[in-house]
């Protein structure tokens, strides 16, 4: 092939190489987005603050967070896949000072956290993929 | 005039494909980002479970129990008491009235909330107003002056702005 040709040749496959780096790159960042985790981390917040908030004393609320499990088994959680079986002690976390719920189904970026007005003693115990919460008064 | 060969035709047409390509990237990066970054208002439903809260602490059984309608409130509903005040996100105020007679009238801290509801009511696009809720209830009052038991109308106003976030951890303060 003369010179020409091998600029041709060059330049089409350095083309072709840039425009499939860029496929690949879209193609991973919408998949990584389509898991949903940004808003079912809000969703799940959310959703048990307000329980909380409504609870009373003796009560135990067990939540069925199937879909969140899913989501976080996709990601790494401290370098480490997270199982069904511990997925949700990762996932959610209490801080009981400021009365804080956060989930987290990335492993990244701290989660989302909501707020509960609640002054009651929450704990929280997972079996497997359901999410149990139990409310007792402090002054129990 | 000047002319460009069919060579370098093809170059500028490779660098206008390129920012043509970036271009539409940004806008699928932004457009999705803009999705699942899109926030979850649940402000009204908490400022009515609050108000639900409130309504059944103080009125037990049909009967008021006008002791808790004080700063004890906070002790005997569970709630926490710094959201209520200072840099808090939560506000109540309760008033009992027998007819025209105000007989109770005891509110949190924040009381610029109620007027912040009545704007965030009228305007179609109120993000950062708090979002209020109502409860009216009919209970039994016993009267101690007289002697007696009357029907007694609770009004209890609630609200929220709370707005949640990430790394609030982090973040020491109430509210």
């Amino acid at each position: 092939m003369n010179k020409r040709g091998d600029t041709i040749v060059l330049e089409t496959v350095i083309f072709i190489a840039l425009n499939l780096v860029f496929g690949a790159v879209m193609t991973v960042f919408i998949l990584n987005s389509s898991y949903g985790a940004l808003i079912y981390e809000q969703n799940y917040a959310k959703e048990i603050a307000l329980l909380l908030d409504e609870a009373k004393p003796g009560m135990t609320i067990t939540l069925d967070m199937q879909e969140a499990v899913l989501i976080a088994q996709k990601y790494e959680f401290a370098g480490q896949k997270v199982s069904s079986s511990d997925a949700l002690s990762k996932i959610v976390s209490l801080n009981k000072d400021l009365n804080l719920v956060t989930v987290s189904l990335s492993g990244r970026g701290g989660g989302y956290s909501y707020r509960y007005y609640s002054n009651y003693d929450v704990t929280l115990d997972s079996r497997g993929i359901v999410l149990q919460i139990k409310v007792e008064d402090k002054n129990a | 005039m000047h002319r460009i060969n069919k060579a370098a035709a093809e170059k500028l047409l490779s660098i206008w494909w390129f920012f043509v390509i970036a271009l539409i990237g940004v806008g699928i990066v932004a457009g999705v980002l803009i999705f699942y970054s899109a926030d979850i208002d649940a402000r009204a439903i908490e400022a009515d479970i609050l108000s639900n809260r409130i309504l059944f602490c103080i009125a037990n059984h049909g009967f008021l129990n006008e002791q808790i309608i004080s700063s004890y409130i906070y002790n005997s509903c569970g709630l926490k008491k710094s959201f209520f005040e200072n840099n808090g996100f939560l506000y109540f105020r309760i008033e009992v009235k027998d007819g025209n007679n105000v007989l109770f009238d005891f509110s949190s801290d924040l009381k610029n909330f109620e007027n912040d509801c009545k704007i965030s009511k009228g305007m179609e696009e109120a993000k950062y107003y708090p979002r209020c809720a109502e409860k009216v209830e009919k209970v039994n009052y016993f009267d101690g002056s007289i002697g007696a038991i009357k029907q007694v109308e609770i009004r209890v106003l609630a609200g929220s702005n709370q707005f949640g976030g990430r790394n609030l951890n982090a973040d020491k303060t109430a509210g």
